[in-house]
């Protein structure tokens, strides 16, 4: 399968008559446009929209998802299959990256939702999102609206809007500044290729608990499948959606499953250190016969294409901690290498035990950052959403609201910022 | 305690009238999972993770823990490695909330999230109260 | 500037008091500088001065550890310290725990920095080194030249830096076992591939999170002929005869003790009681049997359930007893139950 990646640089956001790329890189979106694209009055008592640029004193709160502008110009389907598209299978053609943009989603389903993306200041260094340029939409239920329901209706006018901004721009006649090539062939040929080196695949695991924790393959809702095969391509036509957003820092919005930085690393070591083969996609579920299946599953299906080794990422802490040493243990009894990543829960004092679970197996584990570490986040001028968790939830159980108006709060509160995905620098070391 | 193989054991009062055999505890999340932790000694078996759910132990007051009878005299390692893991996590919390601490809108949320969380599992395992449907929350705008 | 006020603390034998004999000496404090104090106001140079040295015995300490902590603070509180240093206590245990903790007590009960010395290995390290910078130091008193230099490099940082001294590399400290978040040069999956070639090509790597260490013992075989079995009895929930005549300590325990209960029916109260100072002693000296279950032992030997009750248990209190000394107590009792024919011990904790 073979995707090309055909990225424009974003390098300002404005709203303007007509949506499209600039040619110095001010994308222009037509703000009428963008709602229509969002809108759902059925389900939306209201629908605003708003801009946050890197360096603002901006702070979007709560943040649902984020998502990548990005359309299928060439090949099979379009993004977000099963989701806002068909279903047909994606990931090879050519795709339209709109580079440095995001679409932000701000829904308040429950009212205790963190999620925080500053555009300024301490908080802004540990959010993948303060350094895109933010087309955000906020929304408001209908009246009578059940939580489910509300949940699908943001999850999915983010992804409308997302690719409405990408194809309109394309459509304007944007320019590409870099096309870069993902070509992974049928087993057949990579059991084949480079015979010298180690062959290595990928347990991508995704959050699946229920309610606010869920993600989604095609349109599937992924705590209902047996570990699959899923071609590294297809996650970057959104293949893979979040329907998370509890706790903030460490679940995978739809933006990082485009761009997963695992599948972007294991690609770029690819035929030089290491035979890349293919992707597994396995679950996080409550249910502990569950967790036994879909670990043995996981381990068996990377049996079965005769792996030396497999990066293992986790989504969220807890409940996943089990699945995570499950997957680890399975592995290396299996004769499979792993790497595990993962963030941790230490405590705000770090002196806590980091995870749930362990097993002398897990003995290659990066970690993406200490969650209960306190920031002191700084008043922002301008507040997009809702000031509840700032205001009122981090004042009162999480945090504590000073009185200059700068929270303290745990970094679990900042989306993305201890993405398990390993997106970031953010490690942790014992001292 | 009835004869049926399956017991859920919560403090979260939004699962009465919703299960089959429920074991209703006054009380924080710390003594539903000691409560596990007898039951377990006892020859029961989790079915469910203890730690769902995204929340810190500081935040999400409600737990809910359903068992299965397992077979007498026998312990399940598996549950008890669980459950032990659950305490610690708990125990090493700097404060625990507990229920009815938190504004009650918010406080309806974590009930409601604590039964969403769980219902894929009581679905499985037919624990759910045939009369009733399942629970559902409008949000509030 | 003004100088720093720094207090300091020592047991009674470091401040001339007298050794094991005078280690009940009561909570006392003199101004100025005391014994290693006098090094140590030293060191502190033009930055700091010892304006008072705090004194409590070992045996003092271990034996009424709330009551004195309070008294200890009481003394260091009224000197209106800027920091308190504590030993350096080298290998003695109780020592090491008192220093400890009157360092964390003082952190957390008069909100000031507070520095430590002791040798790693000390209970007191295992204990507090959590919560305590405690500047490692070799395992007897004649490290104190290096040791005292490195206590008072410390304590001045820690007041010039707000209590983030840094690492413990840079600023001398055993490592606390804390997780501190930091910034390295490459995303997270980057550094996860690049591990997994190394480990792939058996190359060194080196984990971000070590997984905390298993000291799993397995279960020993199940007792095949228990009709025949002779069984013995062993705690660390410090159950001794009444009086402690070995005087196991309260906490951090050097030792273990081993008891003759040939022809004892039950551990009643009038004749035991426990020594162990971690946990509410009521219901233990109540009846003693509830810790060591003497009573029940002796009811199934004369069943038959299993042929006779070891004529000796052996005794100690897990109280922040170092992991070495454990395993040493351990290997010592094994020992000697193995010399004499026991088939299978049961070990009860509190």
């Amino acid at each position: 399968m073979k995707l090309e990646l055909q990225r424009s640089k974003v390098k300002n956001i404005a709203w303007g008559e007509k949506t499209a790329l600039l040619p110095d890189g001010t994308l222009e979106i037509n703000k009428e446009e963008l709602l229509a694209a969002a809108a759902d009055p059925e389900h939306f008592k209201t629908l605003s929209a708003d801009l946050a640029r890197p360096g603002e004193s901006v702070r979007i709160c709560p943040v649902k998802d984020a998502i990548q502008p990005r359309y299928k110009t060439e090949g099979a389907g379009q993004e977000f299959p099963g989701m806002v598209s068909g279903v047909d299978t994606v990931g090879s053609g050519k795709t339209f990256v709109l580079d440095g943009a995001a679409v932000i989603t701000c829904g308040r389903i429950v009212g205790f939702q963190e999620g925080i993306v500053d555009m300024s200041g301490e908080g802004a260094k540990y959010t993948p999102f303060s350094k895109t340029m933010n087309a955000v939409l906020v929304f408001e239920p209908a009246d009578g609206l059940e939580a489910h329901e509300y949940e699908k209706a943001c999850r999915l006018a983010g992804f409308r809007a997302a690719l409405y901004i990408a194809e309109a721009a394309w459509k304007a006649g944007a320019k590409v500044d870099e096309t870069e090539l993902y070509d992974l062939p049928p087993f057949s040929e990579s059991m084949k290729a480079f015979p010298e080196l180690p062959k290595v695949a990928y347990i991508y695991m995704l959050q699946t608990q229920g309610l606010l924790h869920d993600t989604y393959v095609y349109g599937v809702d992924a705590k209902k499948i047996l570990p699959t095969l899923i071609h590294p391509n297809e996650t970057m036509d959104g293949a893979i959606v979040s329907g998370n957003c509890v706790s903030a820092c460490d679940k995978n919005s739809t933006f990082v499953h485009q761009n997963n930085p695992v599948i972007r690393s294991l690609y770029e070591r690819h035929g030089k250190d290491i035979n890349f083969i293919g992707v597994i996609i396995t679950n996080e579920n409550v249910t502990l016969m569950d967790k036994q299946r879909s670990s043995s599953y996981a381990v068996k299906l990377a049996s079965m294409l005769g792996v030396d080794g497999v990066v293992i990422s986790e989504e969220g802490f807890g409940n996943p901690d089990a699945d995570l040493i499950m997957n680890c243990r399975k592995a290396e009894q299996a004769g499979i290498r792993t790497v595990l990543i993962t963030d941790e829960y230490a405590g705000r004092d770090g002196a806590s035990q980091s995870l749930a679970d362990a097993t002398k197996e897990a003995d290659a584990v990066v970690t993406a950052g200490n969650a209960n570490m306190i920031v002191v986040l700084p008043p922002m001028d301008k507040l997009i959403g809702f000031a509840d968790y700032t205001d009122v939830i981090a004042g009162g159980f999480d945090g504590s609201l000073r009185a200059d108006g700068s929270i303290e709060v745990e970094l679990q509160a900042i989306t993305g910022a201890t993405c398990e995905l390993g997106f970031n620098p953010l490690s942790a070391k014992t001292w | 305690m009835s004869s049926f193989s399956y017991l859920c054991i919560s403090n979260n009062p939004s699962l009465n009238g919703q299960l089959r055999s429920l074991e209703y505890l006054d009380g924080g999340a710390m003594d539903v999972l000691r409560a596990g932790r007898d039951l377990i000694h006892l020859g029961w078996e989790l079915l469910a993770d203890p730690l769902y759910g995204n929340f810190k132990p500081n935040q999400q007051p409600y737990r809910s823990l359903l068992l299965k009878k397992g077979r007498e005299g026998s312990v399940d390692m598996l549950s008890l490695d669980l459950i032990e893991s659950a305490i610690v996590v708990y125990s090493s919390s700097h404060r625990l909330m507990l229920p009815g601490e938190l504004p009650e809108s918010i406080d309806n949320d974590f009930r409601y999230l604590d039964f969403m969380l769980l219902e894929e599992t009581f679905h499985r395992y037919s624990v759910l109260a045939s009369s009733t449907e399942s629970c559902t929350e409008v949000v509030n705008g | 500037m003004t100088k720093k006020r720094i207090v300091h603390y020592i047991n009674q034998f470091f401040a001339g008091i007298g050794g094991e004999e005078k280690a009940d000496t009561r909570p006392e404090s003199r101004t100025g500088a005391v014994g290693p104090g006098m090094a140590l106001a030293h060191e502190l140079g033009g930055a700091a001065e010892v304006v008072g040295t705090v004194i409590c015995g070992d045996g003092y300490y271990a034996e009424n550890m709330e009551s004195a902590t309070e008294e200890i603070l009481k003394l260091i509180a009224a000197f209106e310290p800027d920091a308190v240093v504590t030993g350096p206590a080298f290998n003695a245990g109780r020592y090491g725990t008192a220093a400890g903790g009157v360092a964390d007590a003082v952190q957390k009960k008069l909100g000031i920095p507070a520095v430590s010395g002791m040798y790693e290995e000390n209970p007191g390290a295992d204990m507090f080194r959590k919560s305590v910078f405690i500047v490692p130091t070799a395992d007897s008193a004649r490290g104190i030249k290096s040791a005292v230099p490195a206590m008072a490099k410390l304590v001045l940082k820690l007041i010039e830096t707000n209590g983030n001294p840094g690492s413990p590399e840079e600023a001398g400290y055993i490592p606390r076992g804390v997780r501190v978040n930091f910034f390295r040069e490459k995303p997270g999956a980057d550094r996860a591939v690049e591990m997994l070639v190394k480990k792939l090509n058996n190359e060194g790597f080196e984990t971000e999170y070590p997984m905390p260490s298993f000291d799993r013992v397995a279960p020993g075989e199940a007792v095949k002929d228990l009709k025949n079995a002779t069984i013995a009895l062993v705690t660390s929930g410090g159950i001794v005869p009444k009086g402690n005549p070995d005087h196991i300590e309260a906490s951090s325990a050097m030792k273990f003790g081993t008891y003759d209960i040939s022809g004892v029916q039950t551990a009643d109260a009038e004749h035991y009681a426990t020594a162990h100072g971690g946990y509410d002693p009521t219901y233990a000296n109540s009846d003693p049997n509830r810790v060591l279950p003497v009573d029940v032992l002796r009811d199934m030997e004369k069943e038959g359930v299993f042929k006779k009750l070891y004529n000796y248990f052996s005794s100690t209190v897990g109280n922040g007893t170092s992991i070495a000394n454990a395993k040493k107590f351990g290997t010592a009792i094994g020992e000697q139950l193995k010399k004499d024919g026991v088939d299978a011990v049961i070990l009860t904790s509190t």
